[in-house]
């Protein structure tokens, strides 16, 4: 009855139709030309479930091309399992080459992680966001935050930051760390940590954002003023592993995880599973530079 | 696309793409469109035409204006299956760099809540290059993409058009963002975030525009 | 180190797909039929092409089989493929009042045009569990066939052609709400372009015709409940069979298949924002592929509900409604929590581990639950 011939699957490069791309790219221009604002988009599904990547796939597919070379991290790693699988599904609807060496990849895919090697100018990373507004904590409705970022109206969002001081000592935000684009837009920077933050500032690469559930692209070019949200005495600052070493290498300033083993002891490793592999192998590769690490003891 | 013209509609089309996006992310980057043999028509550019290709489909709408213009869209909309709209609705607006500089204040820049609703202006000049040229005009471009400063010269743009992008762009993020080529199929992008200045060269030979 | 990790995390995965296959076929019984699944599945083929967005019964019974009956995946899987269709033509509006009708029921009159007509429903039979389910053979659906048969007259079943709409005599009667010229009438295509807010009602019944019916139906039940205040009468329910037709490049209109629908108006009572006007009927309207009458009524509700924006009742929010009730982000997003966050929890971990060394005594309760501000 059903002839197998039928369901024969043949997918486009890329797997994204054409149409589709070229909306997604047209909306990429703009984003580019307004930094840190959210352009709309179709954003249509994926073979990949929402919240699990859809808009940094978008964005990947709809700008790759056959001469690029491919990485994906999640959560700093190449290993983890979501980015084993992305990576694959990339691979298998472009057959572009993958890599794991930061330095070699034209096009770096990440869920919540800037690699601690700095980036250059021919490198385009793109970012998997799960939620593109950084003032929906503060006010739930789409509307009425397009109208705030319209008038640069921002003031509900200082009010909670120094809430949030006047109750904790500090303003309590972790990953995700809100910042201002060009002296213009308030961003969310995606849940990467404050750690990386400020490497998002005056970067040689072109950052894009793509948040697919929401349906929000979005963009830091290269070169450009980018700014964590801070008061002139409560200044934000990144996360402090003072007292703590990668157990492998005895590196002291990247991004630290935290582990538990068996016997119940606790250890730190290099959380970018590349420069974790670089240090250990004895290269040196070229680290992002900025006063939050300058600052660390190494 | 007609079989006539040699050209990729998914690998042309994505390469063409990075370099605008690189070229838009990075104001004042000079990148070259290969050169492909395709079929023209009389009006506009070769990199303008391939960057219509690049970005057009059904879903935009352009319009072209100036000598030929009725030529120019019947063959954009035959290869893209764009939409032909009128100035004042256009997403892209196809335009030489001669042409006089009224219609920019026609162009749709957005709204506040969304100000990416606006127009691409795709102008075609006749020379840009990062070295001074006689008659050229100085572009000075500062902002998002630029480290410091950013210099080339651009000859055949009415520098009227210039004035006229800066007074729409004064209300950022409302504006428009500008793509010039030339018949080199050289490439810049001016995107309404950037803070450009210019300078006209000092010569008695600049040319007249309206 | 790296490639040893990165290749344990793909074989995990690798691993994992195959024990889902052995899960499915681990007891080695008869494979199911596509074609069983299409009839003998027919509602949960129908909620499928619902929430996947395409009309495509075949395709539906696969993603099922696939997901082994778990119909949000199957949705999902489903959604998914049709975003890889090319759409070659937009259809024109279908006419329902052109439906073959196969239900059709109204309840705010006792008789209508062409009469109540009930249809396959269950809303009338006992839900007592059929044990001879269990034992049902080809003998038996034969037998039931041709005894179903007998009384089937089939120059009656000819006659029928189509009906009036109910909605149709409360508008001869001027009773309806006029349209509102001010209304955004535009028609959106929800798959071409991000949703906006305000949203104009072809934008709003669009998302609710792929939202999920179980999300549906809790959020109209609240605004009948208590928490809200449409609850309206079914002005009709019709279920049946409609034409489908295109444009052709021509301009000439092609007839290119039926598809079945469930369709509701539901009426409730409006009042007049002037003071003084007499007040009118609004009439929600719901519109879903295959047989659903529980998300079509719910639609119904809730884009009555949608019109008269209030911010105390969750059904009349806009947002709040066409966000949350869409099945697939929402399981999608749900279910990313099982992605692993170790970099977002240790940036979280240094806020509250700060905190505590400030404080002297215990952490207060308000510095542990200092909201996240970002989802991550």
């Amino acid at each position: 009855m059903v002839e197998n011939i039928k369901y024969a699957n043949k997918y486009n490069f890329a797997f994204i139709d054409e149409a589709t791309k070229k909306e997604i790219r047209r909306k990429l221009l703009k984003a580019v030309a307004i930094p840190g604002y959210q352009v709309p988009y179709s954003s249509p599904e994926m073979p990949i479930a929402r919240g699990w990547g859809t808009g940094g796939l978008h964005v990947t597919l709809a700008i790759i091309g056959r001469e690029d070379i491919f990485k994906i991290i999640d959560q700093g790693s190449d290993a983890s399992v979501n980015a084993c699988n992305l990576r694959e599904f990339v691979h298998q609807m472009t057959n572009c080459q993958t890599t794991y060496d930061t330095s070699e990849a034209t096009l770096i895919q990440t869920r919540h992680r800037i690699t601690e090697e700095e980036l250059t100018e021919n490198q385009i990373f793109v970012y998997q966001v799960p939620q593109p507004e950084p003032l929906r904590s503060v006010e739930r409705y789409e509307y009425r935050t397009r109208q705030m970022h319209g008038e640069a109206d921002y003031a509900k969002m200082w009010v909670s930051l120094y809430e949030s001081y006047v109750r904790s000592g500090d303003i309590m935000l972790g990953a995700g760390y809100p910042v201002k684009v060009n002296k213009r837009y308030i961003m969310a920077p995606s849940p990467i940590p404050r750690w990386d933050v400020p490497n998002l500032n005056q970067s040689k690469a072109l950052h894009l954002f793509g948040a697919g559930r929401e349906k929000r692209l979005y963009a830091v070019p290269p070169y450009t003023t980018v700014e964590a949200l801070e008061f002139e005495d409560v200044k934000f600052h990144t996360e402090d592993f003072k007292g703590t070493e990668c157990y492998k290498t005895g590196y002291k300033k990247a991004f630290l995880d935290e582990l538990y083993f068996d016997d119940g002891s606790k250890h730190f490793i290099i959380n970018d599973s590349n420069f974790l592999d670089k240090l250990v192998e004895k290269e040196s590769p070229k680290q992002h530079e900025n006063k939050y690490i300058k600052q660390l003891q190494s | 696309m007609q079989s006539e013209i040699i050209y990729d509609e998914i690998f042309d089309a994505q390469e063409h793409f990075r370099l605008i996006l690189d070229s838009m992310a990075r104001p004042g980057k000079i990148n070259v469109i290969p050169d492909l043999d395709i079929r023209m028509t009389a009006g506009i550019s070769k990199a303008s035409t391939l960057i219509a290709f690049s970005l057009l489909n059904t879903d935009a709408s352009f319009c072209a204006i100036g000598e030929l213009s009725n030529d120019i869209e019947e063959f954009i909309t035959l290869h893209t299956t764009a939409k032909i709209e009128t100035l004042q609705k256009a997403d892209f607006v196809f335009v030489k760099g001669d042409q006089s500089a009224g219609f920019i204040a026609e162009l749709k820049i957005g709204t506040l809540p969304y100000p990416e609703d606006s127009a691409t202006i795709v102008v075609d000049v006749l020379n840009i290059s990062i070295d001074e040229t006689a008659d050229s005009i100085q572009l000075n471009l500062k902002g998002p993409g630029v480290k410091t400063i950013e210099t080339v010269y651009v000859t055949g743009l009415n520098h009227a058009i210039l004035d006229a992008v800066r007074e729409q762009n004064y209300e950022f993020p409302l504006g428009i963002d500008l793509v010039l080529t030339d018949l080199e199929n050289n490439m810049i992008c001016i995107p309404r975030s950037n803070d450009f200045t210019y300078e006209l060269a000092e010569t008695d030979n600049q040319p007249y525009y309206n | 180190m790296g490639y040893v990790a990165v290749k344990g995390g793909t074989d995990a995965i690798h691993n994992s797909q195959q024990l889902v296959e052995f899960y499915r076929l681990k007891d080695a019984t008869t494979p199911l039929d596509i074609k069983q699944i299409r009839t003998q599945l027919r509602m949960a083929v129908d909620k499928v092409m619902g929430e996947g967005g395409v009309y495509a019964p075949e395709y539906a019974a696969i993603a099922l089989k696939q997901a082994e009956g778990e119909v949000f995946e199957a949705a999902f899987i489903l959604r998914a493929f049709r975003a890889t269709l090319q759409r070659k033509y937009y259809s024109e509006a279908i006419n329902t009042r052109e439906m073959f009708v196969r239900r059709k029921i109204s309840a705010s009159f006792r008789e209508i045009p062409g009469g109540q007509i009930l249809g396959p429903t269950r809303d009338y039979t006992q839900r007592i569990l059929d044990t001879t389910k269990a034992f049902e053979d080809q003998e038996a659906i034969k037998k039931f066939l041709t005894d179903f048969k007998v009384p089937v007259n089939s120059d009656k079943l000819a006659e029928i052609t189509t009906f009036a709409k109910v909605i149709d005599l409360l508008k001869n009667e001027g009773l309806l709400k006029p349209i509102d010229p001010d209304e955004d009438r535009t028609l959106k295509d929800i798959t071409r372009e991000a949703i906006k807010f305000p949203a104009p009602r072809s934008a709003r019944l669009q998302m609710l015709a792929r939202a999920e019916t179980g999300g549906l139906m809790a959020l109209g039940y609240a605004s009948m409940r208590g928490f809200g205040s449409v609850h309206p009468t079914v002005g009709e329910l019709r279920y049946g069979a409609v034409k489908v037709k295109v444009k052709d490049a021509t301009g000439r209109s092609r007839y290119i298949g039926k598809i079945e629908v469930t369709e509701a108006e539901t009426i409730s009572a409006g009042k007049s924002a002037k003071k003084k006007s007499a007040p009118y009927y609004n009439i929600g309207y719901g519109l879903c592929f295959g047989q659903n009458d529980t998300k079509v009524i719910c639609m119904g509700i809730l884009d009555t509900a949608m019109r008269t924006p209030d911010v105390n009742s969750p059904a009349n929010d806009q947002e709040f409604v066409l966000y949350h009730t869409e099945g697939i982000e929402s399981m999608g997003f749900v279910n990313h929590l099982k992605l692993p966050h170790y970099v977002t929890f240790q940036s979280e971990l240094k806020n509250i581990r700060g905190a505590v060394e400030r404080s002297a005594e215990k952490p207060t309760e308000q510095a542990i639950q200092s909201p996240q501000l970002q989802s991550v």
